[in-house]
């Protein structure tokens, strides 16, 4: 059987570059567009979130800084890289390609 | 901020040794959380139903705190800077001695040999002195890298070496070296009458503790 979240983990670091190339932004924020795209069905868990952001920042795809917000904690910033985009721009294209061969895979007649 | 919450992170954290990574991470985490819980109480949700929705989403952390511990490498390279620092500092501060005692010690001459004034031969040594020590001390503090400054493992060691058995130890034996200064400085101090000298033995004896601090930490390092 198919878990639908399993696929989508596997792309967690292209989910969040495709975040980030949108503009700035922070953990939580990241989660809730996510959460706003797919109408509440998927959801990252924040251990999985940070784990990513760790990787990324170690291969040079993304920095961070520290906002200086005026009230409570301060927030984490991430900002994604040239080399980022440039990760993110092959990852868009290794998936449109995998997704129509699966596609086909799975629709199409034998010959 | 929710208390709570903050235990809660507290707690993930207590077994993690404090280092810059952990900090960020342990704010990161904070404010994200923080943040999710006053939405959700934005909503509607009690403080509890909250909390544990808060906790809930935060998923398994091991690996991202497995992340944060300074590894054995981290504490050698830790290690090396520590030592070497305390080194450079305990040259750099025995070599300002050292030159003023030239000052003192050439000054002494000319009066006692009448003829020429060594004076100014003193201030040249100690400039000399000064320059080399203060451009180690620059040197030293520039070349560490910061993330080795802010890790305290030094703290923890510290609380150890003066706590424990070896603190005692440690303790006694600088009450004796102390009682042992005092005893040279009140000796040489009668015998030869240089009162005006002698005290440049309370300075030697700071640096002579420094050094003998740093040995003994180092010696007890691997325990």
């Amino acid at each position: 059987m198919l878990v639908i979240s399993d696929v989508i983990r596997g792309f967690t670091d292209s989910i969040i570059l495709a975040q980030l190339s949108k503009g700035d932004s922070y953990g939580y924020e990241i989660n809730k567009t996510i959460q706003a795209i797919t109408d509440g069905e998927f959801e990252l868990k924040e251990a999985t979130l940070y784990t990513a952001f760790r990787r990324l920042e170690a291969d040079g795809c993304i920095i961070s800084y520290w906002g200086n917000e005026n009230t409570g904690a301060r927030r984490r910033y991430y900002t994604i890289t040239e080399e980022g985009r440039a990760v993110f721009k092959e990852n868009l294209t290794d998936w449109n390609r995998a997704k129509e061969m699966i596609n086909d895979l799975l629709n199409k007649e034998g010959l | 901020m929710n208390s709570k919450i903050k235990n809660y992170v507290d707690v993930l954290f207590s077994d993690i040794p404090k280092g810059k990574k952990a900090n960020e991470l342990k704010e990161e985490l904070l404010s994200n959380m923080s943040e999710r819980y006053n939405d959700y109480i934005d909503e509607g949700k009690t403080e509890n139903q909250a909390y544990s929705l808060v906790i809930s989403n935060l998923g398994n952390v091991d690996e991202l705190l497995a992340d944060v511990i300074p590894d054995a490498e981290f504490k050698q390279e830790a290690r090396f800077y520590r030592v070497r620092n305390a080194r450079n500092t305990a040259i750099s501060v025995a070599m300002y001695i050292i030159g003023t005692v030239f000052v003192i010690g050439l000054g002494g001459l000319s009066e006692s040999f009448g003829g020429r004034d060594y004076s100014v031969l003193g201030v040249i040594i100690l400039l000399i002195f000064v320059a080399i020590a203060t451009g180690l001390l620059i040197y030293t503090n520039l070349s560490t890298p910061p993330e080795y400054k802010d890790y305290d493992e030094k703290k923890e060691r510290e609380c150890r070496l003066y706590t424990g058995k070896q603190g005692r130890v440690l303790k006694s034996l600088l009450s004796v070296y102390w009682t042992f200064i005092t005893l040279v400085y009140l000796a040489v101090s009668f015998f030869t009458m240089q009162w005006h000298v002698t005290w440049m033995i309370w300075l030697l004896a700071v640096v002579f503790q420094g050094i003998i601090k740093t040995i003994y930490e180092m010696r007890h390092d691997d325990e």
